[in-house]
């Protein structure tokens, strides 16, 4: 059996093995490095993976409404005018998403889609004696809804089922009102169309906006009281592939000439700052692996300097300089191997000894490491190309030493 | 001068092994220290012949092998090696050949003190391979076992004596059976009873494997044990003949 360059990486090792305190240094110094980067990436896709699972834990990736007439209308004109009626025209009507029921069974259709949920929103007031406070009025289908936001899990008191006579409020609402579970609320919507609610439930998103406004009914009521008989003003949508999601926003917008928002549109600054985090520990990474790369390099090349003679001898029994540059190539790769293999065990035990401190203050997870296999094997990867890459230098010197000098000055 | 190489070979008649025409070699071509060592040597050496060089320090004689060796190239001048003209050949070319048809001992043995006798022996056939071979192993553990370190195979340079080094150093340039072995000096680092052995060591595997050996030595009672003595002086061959005591083993 032919095994490649084994002439080259036989000789490799043993010359690694015999400068044993050299090799044992350069590898710990690129563990270091590998184990640093590892650390530093799975903190970072953790923290942001958590960030973004949030984020997303109380808002639909994708949401489609009825378009504004006004975009449509004055599309090509410009100016603050425009603006101003824009405005005018939103405030002053709630519309209905056109033909919604055929849109929402299409919508199912999609295999990259993971719920539905139509819902009928709008402005209301909330009244409880003295207590008046404005609210936002959500019309859903329960079992539909808690696929898009988790709300069943979020519950504070009561359940999540709302009903033509029950209700479900946020908890910060529910505090600034004075009531709990099975007391009543009055609700005031469109054109003084008004009700009267039990309180089935009361929830906590964790939002503080939600948590203060977020009133939720089923969707035959909220309609009634927004004045919206068989409308629904908005369709939730979750789908598998997160960030995805502005591309099939797009698309779903083209096809069914609805406006459709996703969640990367609406929060482009938290993309934007996770972004420019990424940037600067690709900075570091960059930094790191540099430093890492000259260290291989001027190991190698006081090697190649200890083994002039040596490498004399070699070409005089028969190796052609390309195999002595393989040689060295091989050491390059080989210390970033091992270094990083190692490095890459260390980086995971800091991580985990990172997480299971981090854990202990904070009630939820403060974040949820996701250092994969994949990660690991790129920074082995990444290692060793990079020992190769730094050990060319030295090798060249190697390869296009004299043999007679070398042999005779040693 | 020139000529008289092929009068005192035994293996006159035959096909040289190795031949010199026009040979000269210059140091620091183009800078105002520019020397010629080698005047243009002519030199033919039949195969099987045991050849020894000598003369005073400094006269060319490594230079001399070194060109022989393809470790080096001269100014000008044609070195045929086996029937191979050597001037046109690139690095891979050469290394190749080297690997082939030549063999190398050298005064301080050169060991690689990372790898056992039996390993280093073993070093030319794996370059030329570019893998291990069990056959490989199997001769050089047989080369060994001829000179008397077949006990010693698996140790490292370093536990093993100067003359025990050198004796693995001249299995290590025999083990591909190599039509020429160059040896400068092999026994300049040895006391002169561990040299008198190396150097029948020598002529032993001359006759057993019929390769030519040229020997530079400062010997000279070592030297008149050689079929046949080249003398140089000043980059020049001075002397070509037979040795006195060939006989010598
Ligand atoms: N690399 C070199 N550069 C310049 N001069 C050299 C070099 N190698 C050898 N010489 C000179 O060439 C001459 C022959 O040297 P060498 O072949 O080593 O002689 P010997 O082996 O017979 O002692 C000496 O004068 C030496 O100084
Ligand atoms: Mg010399």
């Amino acid at each position: 059996m032919r095994i490649p360059l084994w002439y080259e990486t036989r000789l490799a090792v043993e010359f690694l093995k015999e400068g044993r305190s050299q090799s044992l240094l350069i590898i710990l110094g690129v563990a270091l490095g590998v184990a640093v980067i590892v650390f530093l990436l799975a903190l970072i896709s953790g923290l942001q993976d958590n960030l973004v699972e949030r984020t997303l834990g109380t808002q639909a990736h994708i949401k489609l409404r009825a378009p504004d007439e006004v975009v449509r209308e004055l599309h090509a004109v410009e100016g603050l005018a425009v603006a101003a009626q824009r405005r005018n025209e939103r405030a002053r009507r709630l519309r209905s998403v056109q033909n919604w029921q055929a849109i929402a069974a299409a919508l199912e259709d999609y295999p990259q889609i993971t719920a539905v949920s139509p819902l009928v929103s709008g402005p209301a007031f909330a009244r409880r004696g003295e207590a008046f406070k404005s609210v936002a009025i959500l019309g859903v289908d329960p079992a539909r809804y808690a696929r898009i936001v988790p709300v069943p899990e979020r519950m504070v008191s009561g359940v999540f089922r709302p009903t033509a006579t029950d209700i479900v409020i946020g908890k910060l609402l529910a505090d600034e009102l004075g009531v709990g579970v099975g007391d009543r609320v009055r609700l005031e919507g469109t054109d003084a169309r008004a009700g009267s609610f039990q309180i089935a439930g009361v929830f906590s998103l964790g939002v503080r906006d939600l948590d203060e406004r977020f009133v939720f009914l089923p969707i035959r009521p909220a309609q009634t009281l927004l004045d919206l008989p068989g409308g629904i003003t908005s369709i939730d949508i979750t789908v598998d592939e997160i960030f995805a999601a502005e591309q099939l926003a797009r698309e779903l917008d083209l096809r069914y000439g609805i406006t459709a928002e996703s969640w990367m549109e609406t929060n482009a600054q938290l993309l934007n700052a996770l972004r420019s985090q990424s940037q600067s520990t690709t900075l570091i990474q960059t930094f790191v692996g540099v430093s890492v790369a000259f260290g291989i390099a001027s190991v190698l090349a006081v090697s190649v300097v200890q083994r002039r003679r040596e490498i004399g001898i070699l070409r005089a029994m028969g190796s052609t300089s390309n195999q002595v540059l393989v040689v060295f190539l091989v050491q390059g790769g080989l210390v970033g191997l091992v270094g990083s293999a190692i490095g890459s065990l260390a980086g995971l035990g800091m991580v985990q000894l990172f997480s299971w401190f981090a854990e202990r203050p904070a009630e939820e997870a403060f974040f949820d490491v996701t250092a994969g296999a994949g990660l690991l094997l790129g920074a082995a990867a990444l290692a060793t190309l990079t020992g190769i890459v730094s050990a060319y230098f030295p090798a060249r010197r190697a390869a296009l030493l004299d043999p007679v000098t070398a042999i005779r000055d040693g | 001068m020139a000529e008289a190489s092929t009068g005192a070979s035994p293996a006159g008649q035959r096909e040289p092994i190795l031949r010199l025409q026009g040979v000269r070699k210059c140091y620091n071509v183009g800078t105002p220290v520019e020397t010629e060592v080698l005047h243009g040597i002519d030199l033919e050496v039949g195969p099987g012949e045991f050849l020894a060089m000598v003369g005073p320090s400094g006269s060319g004689k490594s230079t001399l092998l070194n060109l022989i060796g393809l470790l080096d190239q001269p100014t000008a001048g044609e070195v045929w090696i086996a029937g191979h003209a050597t001037r046109q050949l690139d690095d891979v070319a050469r290394s190749r050949l080297r690997g082939q048809v030549l063999g190398f001992v050298f005064q301080f043995h050169h060991l690689l003190t990372a790898f056992t006798a039996l390993d280093n022996v073993q070093l030319p056939r794996w370059a030329a391979l570019g893998r291990e071979d069990e056959e490989v192993a199997a001769q050089a553990l047989e080369l060994l076992d001829a000179v008397g370190l077949k006990q010693y195979a698996h140790r490292r340079p370093k536990e093993l004596s100067g003359g025990q080094q050198q004796r693995v150093a001249i299995c290590r340039a025999l083990i591909h059976r190599p039509p020429v072995v160059l040896a400068d000096e092999p026994t300049g680092n040895l006391d002169t009873e561990t040299s008198a052995q190396a150097f029948s060591l020598l002529r032993r595997f001359n006759r057993e494997f019929g390769c030519a050996f040229i020997i530079v030595t400062h010997d000279l009672d070592l030297a008149e044990g050689c079929d046949r003595v080249i003398e140089m002086v000043d980059g020049r061959i001075v002397q070509d003949r037979a040795g006195h005591a060939p006989s010598l083993e």
